[in-house]
């Protein structure tokens, strides 16, 4: 876990070997390299298409010693791993350079709809964006600020995008000093950001700016008279219908993910989230990390955020590449072995590896990269020639196990939990002092990860007499390897359908269980249930050491 | 050129934690400091939230974080203690701690149960900064008599049905075993309380009523919920998704009761006004759940004392620095309600900033 003497001095000793590569848009590329430089770490900084600053045909214009500016049509694969990146620029006249980076930074706005795209049509003259309002509110009113203001908060869900709406609000403030404009705010839900959230709205309400609660239905607008009416069932004074006029309106929408998501996403190899925007949505790469280590997400092309998150998330990167990119090495333990004798260069390992740690560049046996392997075992579980070995924790170590482990036991009944080391593993050993405990009826072997449970260990498990094994993984998306746990649940699955076959029930004694590390009680629960299934015949006592179990 | 001296962390919950284990990773020793007898805070008494999938509530993500500290090397773990005094010099922070056990509370042998080092008598630490993760208190429900927590059986607040849920005990909640019970959720206990001085949003509430609804649900489908809000914040990734998810199987009313009154067989009734038709109507529920807001820490005042390190008005810590320069760090919900990834986000910054200008 800690970092040796030697890597510390390096650290304290700048400057950085190695350079952050900001891939951005925009001029927030600009902010967070400076940010960055701040910290004394090189940066170049990639800007699409064709721009002012910075010189053509991928040189770097070196702007403040640490900071180059990079422009090119298109990043076509980001190569290497977390010190060593290669990125690979398409240039304007198809020619492709390649930059070398020790981490990559992909900072992206997300699309935030305002008044047009929310299916509402009015004239141009009745309408004001976000930005508009603003460059009034600092006119210091006169000119331009209109009479009355309507400011609708998402006509979708009434969930607004927070930080939009709180600059429209703030905005509104200002403006309302100087008394101007008469101002109606349409809302299912006020957000608010922070601290200052709620005081805003107050002081708002105290300038005499009024709240119309929305419900589900649509208010009506129409363009009346160069104005625009709106028609409103107003609840906070139980649904009575408010007709008011305002010169112009503002409709703030909800986020969507940035243009470009899945080109950005297929680059990085990475899944999107849910709802489409980048960074696939599991708590393990929160704040701004992907699944392949030294990649980041910043701003909100992750879903929505504050601007001073970004600020924060750009620091929080730090303590964990400070000292890789000072020192230009990483250091990590072995991950995986492959046999290039059993090797048959299908690429499968490649190609599901959700950490980007094979290296296929090398020959036709592919290359394990340690500095971005977290050893989960996608790789060896579905290596088709069986070529794949985990060093930490190799099969015939864990098979070993399971001998150790029944040798005491073989006379009663008992259950074997193979335990996913980042999940299942948690109410059974290291989860405290309620956590259970291997007795004379239950044996804990732990796994990388669930997928790192072979078919011939839970074979082996059944011939040396367990009477149940159980797979304890993670919940879906919860899966620091993405889709370990998943695979781990497919494979146990696989064995169940082999014990079909032979005339045993799986449902008595092979299952899958997705638990948290901190979900010592409802494991512990669900094991002591197992016996009591009045659907199936007795299997046994199936116990827990008492400290588990729960009242 | 091995640092001289150690950072001094106060605080072991989520924020805590991550400094302790962020400042190690990059060869910095650790002193951590927690005034109860174990680490973890708030967050290891939350309970997992996946339903079908996991619902992102972070809770996980400490019981792993807690055991890394424990086990790391770098990293000396005190509970049951607290700054007494510092004093800042030249080359050094110079930190007194002492145990919290001076001021009544017991701990070890028939007491509560310790973790790490229990600090045993004061000491002396010359450190290189202090980090402040105190992190925050929960609204004591009590405080609003009309709501009848502690009174009525029916009445619960968030925190107790997390533990409910962490410890596994459906079968204990009072709506358990009746056919179809009738649930509420209160939100904004103790939050947007302007006469109270307590302005502010507490941030994690709704999703915590949200998550907690979606978990009722999955464990017990034929439940009925219904939510009682002033405006839902349902903010951040994915969170949107997640309430499409339960459109159609929570009731959710604008308007907040402020009264719980007690209804025949123990029950609670809440007097609330039906939107569609603008009546008063009432309401009997099996089990109604306060969502109880964020506050300061308890020694917030005490500590601002100590360090020089200001409170904004409603008691928080101010970011990061106050008189005593770059010394001091505050992270977390000390400095404003926020949620796990939050603090994580906090802590992992306020590392970076101590490295970056301690490297140099």
């Amino acid at each position: 876990m800690g970092v040796d003497e030697e890597s510390a001095i390096k650290m304290s000793a700048w400057p950085f070997t190695k350079k952050a590569f900001v891939w951005a848009v925009g001029p927030s590329g600009m902010a967070v390299a400076d940010m960055l430089a701040g910290f004394s770490i090189p940066v170049i900084v990639f800007q699409s298409g064709n721009g002012e600053a910075g010189a053509p045909g991928g040189q770097a214009a070196d702007t403040e010693g640490l900071v180059s500016v990079v422009r090119g049509e298109e990043i076509l694969r980001i190569e290497g791993h977390f010190g060593q990146f290669r990125i690979r620029v398409r240039e304007k006249d198809g020619g492709v350079t390649e930059w070398e980076a020790g981490l990559v930074l992909i900072l992206r706005g997300n699309r935030s709809p305002e008044t047009k795209g929310n299916g509402i049509s009015l004239p141009e003259t009745n309408v004001l964006t976000i930005d508009a309002l603003e460059a009034l509110a600092s006119s210091g009113g006169g000119n331009g600020v209109p009479e009355s203001l309507g400011v609708w908060l998402d006509p979708g869900e009434g969930l607004p995008d927070r930080a939009l709406s709180e600059r429209a609000l703030r905005a509104v403030l200002r403006m309302k000093t100087n008394g101007k404009p008469d101002c109606f705010v349409l809302a299912r839900h006020v957000p608010l950001w922070g601290l200052e959230g709620q005081s805003l709205y107050d002081d708002l309400r105290e300038k005499g700016v009024r709240f119309l609660r929305l419900g589900a239905e649509r208010p009506g607008l129409k363009a009346a008279d160069g104005r625009v009416e709106i028609e409103v069932q107003d609840r906070t004074i139980s649904d009575q219908a408010v007709r008011l006029q305002v010169d112009r309106l503002l409709v703030v929408g909800q986020p969507s993910p940035p243009a470009g998501a899945g080109e950005i996403a297929k680059c990085v190899g990475d899944p999107l989230d849910i709802e489409g925007f980048l960074q696939k949505d599991n708590v393990h790469l929160y704040p701004s990390r992907s699944f392949r280590k030294g990649i980041y997400y910043v701003g909100p092309c992750k879903g929505e955020q504050a601007e001073e998150e970004l600020v924060e998330e750009v620091g929080a990167i730090l303590p964990e590449v400070l000292a890789p990119i000072a020192s230009g090495e990483i250091k990590a333990p072995e991950g995986i072995r492959i046999d290039s004798g059993h090797c048959v260069s299908c690429l499968t390992c490649y190609r599901v590896c959700p950490h980007h740690a094979l290296d296929i560049s090398q020959g036709p046996t592919p290359v394990p990269v340690d500095p971005a392997c977290y050893g989960c075992g996608l790789c060896a579980a579905l290596c088709p020639g069986n070529a794949i070995e985990l060093v930490q924790r190799p099969g015939r170590q864990i098979l070993g196990e399971l001998e150790d482990a029944d040798a005491g036991a073989k006379d009663t009944p008992h259950t074997v939990l193979f335990c996913c080391s980042r999940s299942g593993l948690g109410p059974a050993g290291n989860g405290g002092e309620d956590a259970l405990s291997d007795s004379d009826q239950t044996s804990f072997i732990e796994v990388p990860c669930a997928c790192s449970v072979s078919e011939e260990m839970l074979l082996a498990a059944f011939l040396r007499g367990a009477e149940e094994v159980v797979v304890v993984g993670c919940h879906p998306d919860n899966c620091v390897s993405q889709r370990g746990s998943a695979v781990g649940e497919k494979r146990t699955q696989r064995v169940a359908r082999y014990l079909a076959a032979t005339g045993r029930d799986p449902g008595d004694c092979i299952r899958f269980i997705a638990v948290a590390p901190n979900e010592t009680h409802r494991l512990s629960h669900i094991l002591s249930h197992l016996d009591q299934d009045p659907s199936g015949p007795s299997m046994g006592p199936v116990a827990v050491s008492s400290e588990g179990e729960t009242s | 050129m091995k640092r001289e001296r150690p950072v001094l962390v106060l605080g072991g919950g989520v924020a805590g934690l991550t400094v302790a284990e962020e400042l190690a990773r990059n060869g910095v020793e650790v002193l951590l400091l927690e005034k109860q007898g174990q680490v973890g805070g708030h967050a290891a008494q939350w309970a997992c939230m996946a339903t079908e999938r996991c619902q992102k509530c972070s809770a996980c993500i400490v019981t792993d974080l807690k055991r890394r500290v424990i086990e790391n090397p770098l990293i000396e773990v005190y509970t049951g203690g607290k700054l007494g005094g510092v004093s800042v010099e030249d080359e050094a922070v110079k930190a007194e701690v002492m145990p919290v056990s001076e001021s009544g509370v017991a701990f070890g042998e028939g007491g509560v149960r310790t973790e790490g080092r229990l600090l045993q008598e004061r000491l002396a630490w010359e450190v290189d900064a202090v980090f402040v993760a105190t992190g925050f208190e929960t609204f004591p429900a009590e405080e609003k008599p009309l709501l009848q927590y502690g009174n009525l059986d029916a009445v619960m607040t968030t925190a107790d049905l997390d533990r409910v849920i962490l410890e596994d005990r459906f079968d204990s909640l009072p709506a358990d075993g009746i056919p179809k019970p009738r649930i509420a959720f209160l939100q904004c206990i103790g939050s947007r309380d302007r006469e109270a001085g307590r302005d502010y949003c507490s941030q994690v509430c709704c999703k915590t009523s949200l998550r907690l609804a979606a978990r009722l649900l999955h464990e017990r489908p034929s439940w009925a919920i219904t939510i009682f809000y002033i405006d839902l914040q349902v903010f951040g990734k994915g969170f949107r998704e997640f309430y499409r998810s339960l459109e159609g199987r929570i009731r959710l009313v604008q308007g907040v009761p402020s009264e719980v009154l007690r209804e025949e067989g123990d029950r609670a009734s809440l007097v609330f006004e039906e939107p569609a038709r603008g009546e008063l109507k009432t309401e009997a529920f099996d089990l109604v759940v306060l969502a109880v807001g964020m506050l300061p820490p308890t020694d917030a005042a005490e500590l601002s004392g100590l360090l020089q390190v200001p409170l904004e008005r409603r008691g928080f810590f101010e970011k990061a620095a106050g008189a005593n320069g770059s010394r001091f760090y505050t992270v977390g919900a000390c400095r404003a309600p926020t949620d796990i990834p939050g603090a994580r986000r906090q802590a992992m910054e306020a590392v970076g900033r101590y490295l970056s200008k301690s490297g140099a």
